[in-house]
């Protein structure tokens, strides 16, 4: 009799903490847009979880619920990008992924987002170089990397025709006046930051001389006159981050905009789409800054005053129509949105929950 | 980076969050099959879990109880399991680790392999809230408050438990009142028959990963009042093995068959033990213990780039020195004080680093110097009380860039009382904590203090049936780490500490039939714990720079299992099956309206349980063991996507022992993951596939 009363007891109990945990499906809308046929997301992921994805969402399929493919890559090439995918461009019909921790260059086809070739970004004793950006000049693709290298890819053969050696840890490039601008972080070697911007001459493939620009430089465009914009990040301590402009004549730096402590900026049709973001306090702004008459012509892009942007993590312009899509990356841990604004600064749309940590978009 | 720090913090910039772990270990024991139970003269206290410091230790009578009645466990007012010797040797485990697994509500972080790092969490509170004893001592790791239990071998280990909430035994040092939960883990000690004056027991391991371990006993009787005990072990791996990387989902997308790498371990421990029994009433006891470990970090499967995550190594010792006295002052009065001092060299090498020296290199050392005393009146009526104060300085020294050079003296202070009848065991006590910080440079954390309450009760309304019903109530926090206080440009002083509550209720029943059904003993515990200001990294102003925060909050509520039965299916036969359930609902509640609000915390199966069965034969004995897992989710948000798959593992053994010139020699082998499942704890660190083991060893 005890034991039954046992034997009851336990089983009962059991059933009682059966495994009852389901899995949570993401809530969002899927929007419309007349103006786009699709447009891919690149999401980094997080670091040592090889779960780098690029979504893409298909305007074109009747069917709402299903225009989104979380990982299109995964899907046509039976594996995933890898670990820390940190820049997409594309170049022709193809893009280019560059996947900074697996340390690959992911070479698709853009329009089925099949693998074309993957290159490996190692040196001679097998180091990772981990690739952090890349843009485009006359057939060449150029690829800036953390070990100080600049690499040549010739972008019919996607071959890597040659490295060239910059400065520290460089984070971010442009290209100005036949010229390659790499910012120089040395941001591993905190607190000793890098300063200086490269210049590196396209046909010699020479480093011919470093800019002395700020503490941690980051990002870097050109607009069509030739103005090089970079932007320093300083120690994320007593300095700041700062914004500079540089002329690609002299290959100076010529002003500091001292009233602007810009993080990130992207260039589309001469305007700066400048942003920042504190991620303690959550505060962030977006503003446009006219790069022909250097001022900010729009102090506060985002029109709707109660909309709220938890983490700010990346802007992109789509070159057909300016409309500006910022990326929400929600804490980091949790995955991000993407709000659609329109060049005047209305929110259009928003699709939520596209990926963790999404950092670039590609429009089509 | 690497397995030892922790990877979420990183997103592709400069920030290598670093969580560099501790050591210290441990060893084994031979195994008895009878336990002793020491009954008290004066019925105040009964035997505790860690069996050296008991409530009464003198004037007690010995009573031969089966140890698979698990009569301490029953009697607990809060959850106890114990792991004896005879049981570790069925468990198929050669680390403490591989032993604590088998444990109820208990989850370990296993990063894989021999070397890869393994924590435990009790109740899901997290790793910094379970102490862990070694002897009666509690181990710390002043710089991440976390002790990788991957670090000790159970071959001088003799018992290992694992107490909920706080032990029975009032008569214990104040640190071990301040833990949510606390593992005790009890060496060998040697029992001298009147005719042998020495006892030894030489040993050796080899199998899968390389392994070589051997290993030593060796005790001395000296005198009438003196013995010494040594213990040495050598332990050599490559600790290789292969694994499946799957590219995508497991059987649908790529994959491919890769090597572990880095996987090299070499460690080297000497511990050395005095006993002296003084009088009939005092007892001194002093240890010096010494572990060295050099050993590759293996590191997450990155994708396409397996190799630059792993090349870093670790180089670390742990040294320490102890020393225990005891004194039967009356029959009413015992008092007890204790010693130690602990040293901890660690050095870790990261040769992948694109810095500008190509390589990033730190050196740690941390030191704490303890002290404490504890004193025990035994009313009468079944009331005792104990009073215990303990005064513990750490400090910790690096070569990192603007180090801060910190400093903690703690002060605990602990009343308890506990009565002890037939029909009821009740205890109580209030822990005292006063904390000072100093720093050479730079701010110091904040100076703390705080009461912290505990309760509990264990009733037992029948006097014929063995059927108790339990509760506890426990309030105790965890300091911020030096690395929380003052991790370069992460650390942030202005920590408080992480709070957590208790609430258990339970019961527990066994019963004794003999025959064919030897004994059966069953517990179940429900439980909510909370836990508030919880210490977590999140970014500062930029993704690249992060800083702790006492931001979390969380919500568990669990139910733990175990059911424990002695057959004997023939006079010469003996099958003993054991079986653990643990349900946990463990709920992010940090940021109401989050994205991962509700959800359970990754890395935490809802379910999970473990299962034992050995088969005792004239002839040879039979051990098989089971754990399993639901499945998990690896970030915040319990996505499809983000979802980790649960699994099982299984390993069978063989052992026979047979007499040889006067000694016992004992050969076993053991066959691990029998089913070869490719699984992972964490994901992207594998878990080896199938592998095996011998072991001989001879006792005389």
């Amino acid at each position: 009799m005890k034991q039954k009363i046992a034997l009851i007891l336990a089983a009962t109990l059991s059933l009682v903490a059966c495994n009852d945990m389901k899995d949570f499906e993401p809530q969002r809308e899927y929007p419309a847009d007349a103006s786009l046929r699709k447009i891919y997301i690149l999401s980094e992921g997080l670091f040592n979880n090889n779960n780098s994805r690029l979504a893409s969402y298909d305007f074109g399929i009747a069917d709402p619920s299903k225009r989104l493919d979380t990982d299109i890559f995964l899907t046509r090439n039976k594996r995933g990008l890898g670990d820390t995918a940190n820049d997409m461009q594309r170049y022709g019909s193809k893009i280019y992924i560059v996947v900074n921790v697996s340390s690959q260059i992911e070479v698709i086809n853009a329009e089925t987002a099949e693998s074309i070739k993957r290159i490996p970004f190692f040196n001679e004793e097998n180091k990772a170089r981990q690739p952090r950006y890349i843009d485009f000049y006359e057939g060449k693709a150029y690829v800036c990397s953390f070990d100080g290298s600049l690499a040549r890819i010739d972008t019919a053969s996607l071959e890597v025709e040659a490295f060239t050696q910059v400065g520290r840890n460089p984070d971010g490039l442009c290209i100005a006046n036949r010229k390659i601008y790499v910012s120089n972080s040395g941001g591993l070697d905190f607190p000793n930051y890098d300063r200086t911007v490269s210049v590196v001459d396209i046909d010699s493939f020479k480093e011919r001389k470093k800019i002395e620009i700020g503490m941690n430089p980051y990002k870097i465009h050109a607009d069509s006159q030739g103005d090089v914009y970079v932007v320093t990040r300083g120690n994320y301590d007593e300095t700041g981050y700062a914004f500079h402009k540089i002329d690609s004549e002299i290959d100076r730096k010529i002003q500091t905009f001292d009233s602007l402590a810009v993080y990130n900026f992207e260039i589309h049709a001469d305007k700066a789409y400048l942003y920042s973001h504190d991620f303690s306090t959550g505060q962030n702004w977006i503003k446009v800054f006219d790069c022909l008459s250097e001022r900010v012509i729009d102090h506060r892009f985002v029109k709707d005053t109660s909309l709220v942007i938890n983490t700010l993590y990346g802007l992109a312009i789509n070159p057909i129509n300016g409309d500006v899509y910022a990326m929400d990356a929600q804490g980091f841990f949790n995955w991000g949105d993407l709000l659609c604004f329109d060049p005047t600064g209305n929110l259009r749309y928003r699709i939520n929950q596209v990926g963790l940590n999404p950092n670039h978009i590609i429009f089509f | 980076m690497g397995i030892f720090f922790l990877p979420v913090f990183y997103t592709g910039k400069e920030v290598v969050f670093r969580y560099p772990i501790e050591i210290i270990l441990f060893a084994m024991k031979k195994s008895i099959g009878i336990i002793f139970l020491f009954l008290p003269l004066l019925s105040v206290a009964q035997a505790d879990a860690s069996g050296v410091l008991t409530d009464s230790i003198h004037r007690l009578q010995e009573v031969e109880i089966r140890e698979e009645v698990r009569n301490r466990e029953i009697r607990s007012s809060a959850p106890l399991q114990v792991l004896n010797r005879e049981k570790l040797d069925r468990l198929n485990a050669l680390q403490l680790s591989d032993a604590v697994k088998f444990l109820s509500g208990v989850s370990v972080k296993d990063y894989g392999g021999i070397g890869g790092l393994k924590t435990v969490s009790v109740r899901s509170l997290g790793a910094n809230h379970t102490a862990i004893s070694y002897d009666g001592i509690r181990l710390t790791d002043n710089q991440t408050g976390q002790i990788d239990l991957g670090r000790f071998s159970l071959d001088n280990v003799n018992l290992v438990a694992l107490s909920g909430g706080q032990s029975d035994n009032i008569f214990r040092p104040a640190q071990l009142f301040a833990a949510a939960s606390t593992l005790d883990i009890q060496s060998k000690r040697p029992e001298f028959s009147a005719e042998k004056a020495t006892l030894a027991k030489v040993s050796f391991k080899t199998g899968s990963f390389g392994l070589l371990n051997p290993s030593l006993y060796l005790a001395q009787r000296l005198g009438k009042s003196f013995s010494i005990s040594l213990s040495s072990e050598y332990l050599n791996a490559h600790g290789k093995y292969p694994y499946i990387l799957d590219y995508g989902f497991a059987g649908k997308d790529s994959s491919s068959l890769e090597m572990r790498q880095n996987t090299d371990v070499r460690n080297f421990r000497i511990e050395s033990t005095l006993f002296g029994k003084l009088s009939e009433t005092d007892n001194l006891e002093a240890a010096f213990y010494y572990y060295a470990s050099e050993r590759g970090l293996p590191g997450p499967t990155v994708f396409y780039n397996i190799d630059n995550f792993s090349s870093q190594r670790l180089w670390d010792k742990s040294i320490f020195f102890r020393g225990r006295y005891q004194k039967e002052l009356s029959q009413r009065w015992a008092w007890q004080s204790h010693l130690k001092y602990q040293l901890s060299p660690l050095r870790y090498l990261d040769p992948s680093s694109l810095n500008e020296k190509g390589k990033e290199e730190s050196n740690y050392l941390q030191q704490e110097y303890y002290a404490s005393t504890v004193l025990l009146f035994r009313a009468g009526r079944g009331f005792s009380f104990a009073a215990a104060s303990d005064l513990t300085f750490a400090k910790l020294e690096a070569d990192s860039y603007n180090f801060v050079y910190p400093e903690r003296l703690t002060w605990l202070a602990v009343v308890a009382a506990k009565y002890n009848s037939e029909m009821l065991l009740a205890t109580a006590s209030l822990l005292n904590t006063v904390v000072r910080e100093a720093v050479q440079s730079g701010s110091a954390g904040k100076d703390y203090h705080r009461l912290s309450p505990y309760a509990s009760l264990a009733l037992k309304p029948f006097s014929e049936i063995e059927l108790r019903f339990r509760a506890f109530y426990k309030q105790i926090f965890r300091m911020p780490t030096f690395n929380d206080l003052y991790y370069m440009r992460i650390g942030n002083p202005k920590l408080l500490p992480e709070q957590t509550e208790q609430f258990n209720i339970g019961l527990s029943y066994s019963l004794n039939p003999g025959g064919f059904l030897s004994s059966l003993s069953f517990t179940a515990d429900a439980y909510h714990n909370r836990v508030h200001d919880k210490i977590v990294a999140v970014p500062r102003k930029d993704i690249f720079v992060w800083t702790m925060l006492n931001f979390g909050k969380v919500d568990v509520k669990g139910l733990d299992l175990t059911i424990e039965t002695l057959i004997r299916p023939a006079r010469k036969l003996k099958l003993a099956l054991s079986y653990t359930h643990s349900y946990q609902r463990v709920l992010n509640q940090s940021n109401p309206g989050g994205l991962d609000y509700g959800h359970q915390l990754p890395y935490t199966p809802r379910v999970s349980g473990s299962g034992r069965a050995a088969l005792k034969t004239p002839w040879v004995e039979l051990a098989y063991t089971l754990l399993w897992s639901g499945h998990r989710y690896i970030i915040g948000q319990n996505y499809t996507l983000n979802r980790l798959e649960g699994y099982s593992d299984q390993s069978l053994s063989l052992a026979r022992s047979f007499s040889l010139a006067g000694g016992i020699i004992n050969l076993s082998a053991e066959l691990l993951n029998l089913a070869d499942e490719n699984y992972v704890v964490v994901k992207y660190f594998p878990m080896p596939g199938r592998s095996g083991r011998l072991s001989l060893s001879y006792r005389f």
